[in-house]
């Protein structure tokens, strides 16, 4: 069920599938704070959903081109010029992280918004169309593999993560929380930061009787563990992290409980109507 | 040497030489045989087979798992054109285009001719692409970066001026409906800032709106543009597919010549696809179109295009098959993929454990591997050409079978490529929606291909303009790949505009073997052109509305693309208007309209029987919708085949349980499609 981003498959999800069990829905754990900002597209309270699970969690990080002249967050920091990130549109880590960067941390990112996808924004990394840009880690490990590797101007250079990974490009990376001083910028950006933990999440529509959502996070808890899915994924360049639905509903909690401050510094992720 | 050794080591690899070369060459096989009937069959994709082929390899050797991928992957684009031109019904995506000529020859009893057309012109597109592959992967890199956003927006706007030379004649119908085609591209989340245009939220409400967010699909208006106006066509005649028979000309060996004949065109398309193909984010949709219009512009005859003519169907069927081979370049060479294709295919590599890039071209390493990619595509494409060879003059009698009994089937495939697009009801309609647009356009002589070369185009364009702007300000405007680009625009309008010139100053060439078949014009009367061009002058005026009072106060810079294009479409759609308002009062009382050819009481029986069969695909899709695909198959085919078709209760009943066999075991309980319950089982809490 593809469309709007996986909205269609929520609004699905919530609205018309039958919550007998059977029907589970994937979507992007965006639309929760999505709510929490008061979007006025997200028409369902993502509290009521009932949360199976999810396989993993996102780390998102920054990189930049060695063509910039820049090696780290310091030096980009220091250098206080424009630089230019590629992004795919708004709603995703290319568009909102170098954003909540440029708030929270005086950056003077410029996102450069309409790439198709990531293959696209690598492609004008390398033709230095743009400098740089914001996504997963474990999607940078995998797709830039080539650029990672490289030399000269063509070196992609990871200069600030999410979370500790122990791949050697970002073991010693700063941290977003450990670089954001203010209280109230890591209160927003620990907002934004709360749908990176549980990612690709499966659901259940409202009503799904308790047991059977039950029985459904004990099969994903057990499948997440089974050794040959495990296997699986690693020959896949997949990483798995399982997350419980009971650990999800409480990031839901926290999420919608956004504080006011958070909610205006956050408000910029969403279009709204001009007065 | 070493590269000859890889390349001879490649080709050894998928060969049944080796106990290897078996594994591998049975996968291929195996490859083939889905591939075979994913581009046959309109509602699967070529794309989401793939994915659904990925989780088969973990437990093959690298080879065995590409040579079964791209074993299926490259013979698609072959067998859709079967379809297409068969049934006037694109089996892909990327074979839209062969419909145009194709399926017209069809008509003329010419199938044979241009299936032998299509799949020799598709063999010379796919050895073409895998050279090209073999080729251009050391020169990949600078190939591909030296087009930047820029030089993209720049070609995109190459591509549109190709509307000029599809207008069949009449340049302002021919851009208006370009225009058309752009503008339906901007329906949806705009790529910027992600503000909803013209999802009509307020006239049909949030479901049907959020639908729209996603935007227009390419499959869904393809398939409402051709088919719907073929099927009403096939009913309205009351014949088979084809009006004359299967002939001499018929044969396929005609349209193999035909290939050699226009050798060069087929070269160049076969150039021009891989070009397009290697284009991050452009692929064989693009590839095709561009083809087609290079293929009418560079023709000393234009007026023999959409009417059946050879070039028509050997250049996109080049085109979309050499694409395959130009698109697996940049992931081949430095790991990017550039279509939704080879993003799956990318996944097959980390399965593998196979880093794309520079190791693809190390002979100490991967080159062997890389090597075999291009023999799979030939190899594939040749033992898929010479399969349908055996069969093809078999095959294409199926278009001597009266139409009655092709029409029930013919509605199944439209529904399940239009539902499988997205799987979505929603797309269904979009399919009866582009239908009627499709039929009214036929029957005001406004070409459809402009429209899509649009639609095609649209978000290209959009995308690649604001991306320049962004990132270099103007000064995109000096760079010498856009100059240059800016020229050959300026190059081909001039080109084109005296060729227009030219061709009215000439009395219209006799061509043989290419009279159009006669129309029979239901809407004769001359009131009804002006009315049609009075809608498109409405629907822009509303579009203009909305941008202005809707999309503009939401943000500005999503506004301005609908604004740059609605302005001058709205005075073409008032230029046209004119037009007709004004031949309509020129034309003398009782003088025949233009292509009315039908004397009044067969014009009668012609309406009713438009009228029939618009009424029977409307109640097809309300069947489907109401009781489900499952149960609307075989009820509506029955319904169809007894009371509309007038056949016997026991063929009937046959053919309905054939078309609910077919559908059932491939689309539902081999691929479980989730295809949604009847909405009035649902209300009648019948599966509660």
């Amino acid at each position: 069920m593809t469309g709007a981003g996986s909205l269609i498959a929520a609004n699905y999800t919530y609205y018309s599938a039958k919550p007998d069990g059977l029907f589970v829905g994937i979507w992007i754990s965006g639309f929760v704070l999505r709510q929490a900002l008061g979007d006025k597209a997200i028409r369902f309270d993502t509290r009521n959903f009932g949360w199976i699970g999810a396989p993993t969690k996102a780390t998102p990080s920054c990189s930049i081109m060695a063509h910039t002249g820049l090696k780290s967050l310091k030096d980009i920091l220091a250098a206080n010029r424009e630089l230019k990130m590629g992004s795919i549109g708004p709603g995703t880590t290319y568009d909102d992280l170098p954003q909540l960067l440029n708030l929270t941390l005086g950056t003077r990112f410029k996102v450069i918004s309409g790439y198709e996808g990531t293959s696209t924004i690598l492609v004008a990394m390398r033709r230095k169309e743009v400098d740089g840009a914001c996504w997963g880690w474990e999607s940078v490990r995998a797709t830039a593999r080539p650029m990672l590797d490289a030399q000269g101007d063509d070196k992609l250079i990871p200069f600030l993560i999410h979370r500790r990974e122990p791949d050697l490009e970002v073991k010693d990376l700063p941290l977003v929380t450990d670089v954001i001083k203010s209280a109230d910028h890591l209160s927003a950006y620990k907002t934004w930061g709360g749908t990176q933990e549980f990612q690709r999440p499966f659901t259940v529509p409202p009503g799904t009787p308790k047991e059977r959502l039950e029985l459904l996070r004990k099969g994903f808890a057990a499948a997440m563990k089974d050794p040959e899915f495990i296997a699986e994924a690693e020959k896949s360049k997949l990483e798995t992290t399982y997350v419980s639905g009971e650990e999800i509903e409480k990031y839901v909690g926290d999420i919608i409980a956004i504080t006011p401050k958070a909610k205006e510094l956050l408000s910029f992720l969403m279009t709204q109507p001009k007065k | 040497m070493e590269y000859i050794d890889a390349f001879y080591g490649g080709l050894i690899k998928i060969l049944p030489f080796t106990s290897q070369g078996q594994q591998a060459f049975f996968f291929m096989l195996v490859g083939i045989f889905i591939g075979f009937w994913v581009g046959i069959l309109p509602g699967l994709g070529g794309a989401a087979t793939l994915a659904l082929m990925l989780p088969f390899i973990y437990k093959m050797d690298p080879t065995s798992a590409f040579a079964f991928l791209l074993g299926s992957n490259s013979v698609t684009a072959t067998t859709g054109d079967i379809t297409s031109i068969l049934f006037g019904v694109p089996g892909e995506g990327t074979t839209a285009s062969t419909i145009v000529d194709g399926h017209p020859m069809a008509k003329k009893g010419e199938a044979g001719r241009a299936l032998g057309a299509a799949l020799m012109s598709s063999l010379v597109g796919a050895i073409f692409g895998a050279f090209v592959l073999a080729l251009a992967i050391p020169i990949a890199s600078p190939l591909v970066l030296s087009i930047g956003s820029p030089e993209f927006f720049m070609l995109a706007l190459l591509g549109i001026t190709f509307v000029g030379s599809l207008s069949g004649g009449n340049i302002v119908k021919g851009l208006m409906a370009g225009g058309l085609g752009l503008m339906i591209s901007t329906i949806g989340l705009d790529p910027i800032r992600g503000v909803p245009r013209f999802t009509f939220e307020g006239i049909l409400g949030q479901g049907p709106s959020i639908f729209l967010w996603d935007g227009i699909d390419l499959v869904a208006v393809t398939i409402g543009l051709f088919a719907i106006p073929e099927i009403i066509d096939l009913a309205v005649k009351g014949t088979s597919i084809a009006r004359e028979k299967v002939g001499k000309l018929g044969g396929l060996m005609e349209g193999v010549k035909d290939t050699f004949r226009h050798w060069w065109l087929v070269l160049k398309c076969s150039a021009l696809g891989a070009y397009v193909g290697i284009l991050p984010g452009v692929g064989g949709g693009t590839a095709q179109w561009v083809a087609y219009a290079y293929a009418v512009q560079s023709s000393p005859n234009r007026e023999r295009f959409g009417k059946g003519a050879v070039e028509g169907v050997l250049g996109p069927g080049a085109a979309n098959n050499s694409a395959r081979g130009g698109d697996l370049v940049t992931t081949v060479a430095f790991g990017i993929p550039s279509s939704v294709s080879t993003a799956i295919l990318f996944g097959a590599f980390l399965i593998q454990g196979i880093v794309p890039g520079p190791d693809m071209l190390n002979p100490a390493k991967h080159l062997t591997l890389t090597f075999s990619f291009v023999w799979i595509i030939i190899v594939a494409n040749i033992i898929t050409v010479a399969v349908c060879f055996l069969f093809l003059n078999q095959l294409a009698k199926i278009t001597n079978i009266r139409g009655s009994l092709l029409i029930p089937f013919l509605l199944l495939l439209i529904y399940l490529g239009g539902f499988t697009a997205k799987n979505a009801l929603g797309d269904m309609i979009m399919v009866l929606i582009f239908g009627a647009l499709g039929w009214l356009m036929v029957q005001f002589d406004w070409q459809r291909p402009p429209l899509l070369v649009g639609l095609v185009l649209g978000t290209i364009t959009e995308r690649n303009f604001w991306i320049s702007t962004r990132a270099y300000g103007a000064g995109w405007l000096l760079h010498p790949g856009v100059l240059i680009i800016a020229a050959l625009i300026i190059v081909a309008i001039v080109y084109s505009v005296r060729q227009l010139l030219r061709e009215k100053n000439q009395q219209p060439a006799t061509v043989p073997g290419l009279a159009t078949e006669p129309q029979i014009t239901m809407l004769s009367s001359p009131v009804y052109r002006p009315l049609f061009a009075l809608f498109f002058v409405a629907l822009f005026v509303y579009v203009l509305r909305e941008t202005f009072y809707e999309i503009r106060p939401m943000e500005e810079r999503a506004a301005l693309f609908p604004t740059v294009l609605g302005i001058p479409c709205l005075a073409l759609a008032l230029f046209v208007f004119g037009q007709e308002l004004f031949n309509t009062l020129r034309s003398a009382p009782g003088r025949p309209n233009p292509g009315e050819t039908a004397s009044s009481p067969e014009r009668t029986v012609a309406r009713r029987r438009v009228v029939s069969i618009a009424a029977w695909t409307l109640g097809f899709f309300l069947a489907i919708w109401l009781l489900g695909f499952v149960v609307a198959v075989p009820l509506a085919s029955f319904l169809y085949f007894r009371f509309a078709g007038g056949e016997k209760w026991s063929i009937s009943i046959l053919l309905s349980v054939m078309a609910w066999v077919v559908f059932y075991g491939l689309f539902d309980y081999l691929l479980h499609l989730p295809f949604p319950e009847g909405a009035l089982l649902v209300w009648l809490n019948l599966f509660g």
